[in-house]
């Protein structure tokens, strides 16, 4: 109940960002409001008709999450599966998408030196990139979007929402004309990489429809960034994109493993004490319950 | 089954860590070294970020070395007067080599110098045992079987040179008289190395103490076991504040497979001659330097990379 009144809610700021220019091309007849002086009974017929768009607007796009959150305890797997469903227009294809809080990543490019050797030959560091970002649609992204509306929208197979987002920073600054090509050298390799860890993905046809119900499932690696993950639900018919709805979940530590972390942050000159005590006192139990000593 | 590493904020087959955990204890049982040099490129090359596999194995080898040191203290195999001055020496020298990680970590070229010393270091150790334990294999044959005992070290020209220093000492335990400086040179270089590396520096500290201050084995090792136990402690502690980099479930995971590890290895060391037992260990050595030197000439799949920090002790 709650999560339909934020999305409830969520649709009216919409409507409110849209000052009053809005417009559902799913929802039936097409509803235009243009912004007038207001007077009482205007303003309650707008209310009115404000609560009647917004009911059937949460219900297009209420969104659940299964299981709410994602918690982390010492015997959590590689991967947490995370559900998010809900409800779309009749006929529209739906785009999911997950980002997490941003990260910065320092990373070297490789060359020859000496002629068979390879050592980095430049550094730098992009800023503003979420660590992890999930993709997932109900087809094939190409058959629903143009590139360029892929691009407008945020929806490009290809990361080019990462692309744009991203800031780096050369340690050399390199010469203007290569700049452009370097970045993007850069940013590929650093999805390469996310990519091959799970952190970066898209997952086209992984989300089901049936009738307006549609179900995604997203594979949460373990060493993704802990914190509040956004999700955006797009629903996308004849080439047209609506934000169907936007929510967020949390992926935190629990129990232990929380406790650990904490420890080891704040209270780092104990916990780096007890963890010395720890081995002696282990180390010295084994040396007496085995009566010989290991080597080093 | 997974386990959760909350520092290196990772999940990891449970089984795999007590087993990489049991391999480095089985070798420290067969051959009487330690394994921080083959534990940590072991963590790394399994996905752990090498500031925490470095920060953890030190605390590791705190566990693996005190029941060492414990049990060489009470034969009265432990040196602590010469023990403590190679600590101050590594203490000095682990300080410079954490400075020297800092810089390279600024340049972003840590990853790539400590794969280098790497290669090199094991390059040198792993041929070096290879060679005197092919020749002592191949004196036994002539011998008709009998184990051939090793050469006893010869004075080497440091030595000579360390006796017109001064600060001269008398190390009771190691039967021997030189300077001060020596010991604490030996310390520092040896800290340095450690530091860069992210090990305890056993494999090059022994061999030191043997081959060129002219220690007996037994007391080497004894006095080794004792100064990696404080320098340990000290790297264990030092990563817990600066870098937050040492995962308790890792190191207990780890100690639980070294424990059973060295166990095994002690007893089928009982069934192997020494200078078969220091073939194997050169081989293993080399295995891993092959490994390093592979990544460093093999065009890499991506260009790109993450930089992580190394290094640690």
């Amino acid at each position: 109940m709650e999560r339909k009144l934020r999305i409830a809610d969520c649709g009216l700021r919409n409507l409110k960002e849209n000052s009053f220019h809005a417009s559902w091309s799913f929802l039936g007849a097409r509803r235009v409001i243009t912004r007038r002086p207001f007077k009482l009974p205007a303003l309650t017929g707008l209310i009115l008709m404000v609560l009647l768009v917004t009911s059937q607007f949460g219900q297009a796009g209420t969104l659940r999450f299964e299981p709410a959150g994602l918690e982390r305890t010492l015997f959590s797997n590689r991967f947490q599966t995370l559900t998010i469903s809900g409800s779309a227009p009749e006929g529209a294809q739906v785009v999911v998408k997950i980002v997490s809080p941003p990260k910065a990543f320092n990373l070297n490019k490789s060359g020859k030196g000496l002629g068979f050797i390879w050592l980095p030959i430049s550094h730098a560091e992009i800023k503003k990139l979420p660590g992890m970002y999930a993709l997932l649609s109900s087809g094939k992204l190409s058959g629903m979007l143009s590139p360029e509306q892929q691009k407008t929208n945020g929806l490009s197979p290809d990361y080019q929402e990462i692309y744009q987002k991203a800031e780096i920073h050369f340690k050399s600054p390199p010469k203007e004309e290569e700049a452009a090509s370097l970045k993007k050298e850069y940013i590929a390799g650093l999805i390469k990489i996310l990519e091959q860890g799970g952190l970066y993905q898209v997952q086209e046809e992984a989300v089901q429809l049936s009738g307006v119900q549609f179900t995604a499932r997203i594979k949460h690696p373990a060493d993704a960034p802990l914190g509040e993950y956004q999700v955006f639900c797009y629903a996308v018919k004849e080439g047209k994109t609506d934000l169907l709805a936007q929510d967020k979940f949390q992926v935190k530590q629990i129990g232990l493993a929380e406790w650990l972390t904490h420890q080891a942050g704040s209270n780092a000159v104990i916990y780096g004490i007890l963890a010395a005590l720890i081995a002696v006192a282990a180390g010295l139990l084994v040396g007496m319950v085995f009566k010989k000593g290991g080597g080093h | 089954m997974d386990i959760y590493l909350p520092i290196a904020s990772m999940s990891i087959n449970i089984f795999l860590l007590i087993g990489l955990g049991g391999i480095v204890g089985f070798l420290s049982g067969l051959f009487g070294v330690g394994g921080g040099f083959l534990l940590t490129p072991l963590l790394i090359f399994s996905g752990i970020p090498p500031t925490v596999a470095a920060a953890s194995d030190s605390n590791q080898i705190v566990a693996a070395a005190s029941s060492g040191a414990y049990a060489h203290s009470r034969m009265g195999n432990v040196d602590l007067k010469m023990g403590i001055i190679i600590l101050l020496g590594g203490i000095v020298g682990g300080s410079i080599g954490v400075q020297i990680i800092k810089v390279l970590r600024v340049m972003g070229n840590v990853d790539f110098v400590i794969k280098l010393i790497y290669v090199i270091m094991l390059g040198t150790i792993g041929g070096f045992m290879f060679i005197e334990s092919l020749n002592a294999l191949k004196r036994s044959k002539a011998q008709g079987g009998e184990e051939a005992h090793p050469h006893e070290p010869k004075e080497s020209v440091v030595r000579k040179l360390a006796a017109k220093l001064p600060l001269q000492m008398h190390f009771e335990k190691s039967r021997m008289t030189t300077s001060a400086i020596f010991p604490f040179v030996l310390g520092t270089a040896v800290g340095i190395l450690a530091a860069i590396m992210g090990v305890g520096g056993g494999f090059i500290m022994v061999p030191s103490m043997i081959y060129i201050l002219g220690m007996p084995t037994i007391v080497a090792i004894g006095t080794d076991l004792f100064q990696i136990v404080l320098t340990c402690i000290n790297v264990t502690i030092q990563q817990a504040i600066r870098n937050h980099t040492v995962d308790l479930v890792l190191v207990i995971l780890l100690f639980i497979g070294s424990t059973i590890g060295a166990q095994i290895g002690a007893r089928v060391s009982r069934h192997l001659r020494g200078e078969q037992l220091r073939i194997l260990l050169a081989v293993i050595v080399l295995i891993v330097m092959v490994k390093m030197l592979v990544d460093l000439l093999v065009t890499p799949d991506n260009l790109i990379s993450l930089a992580r920090g190394g290094g640690g002790h």
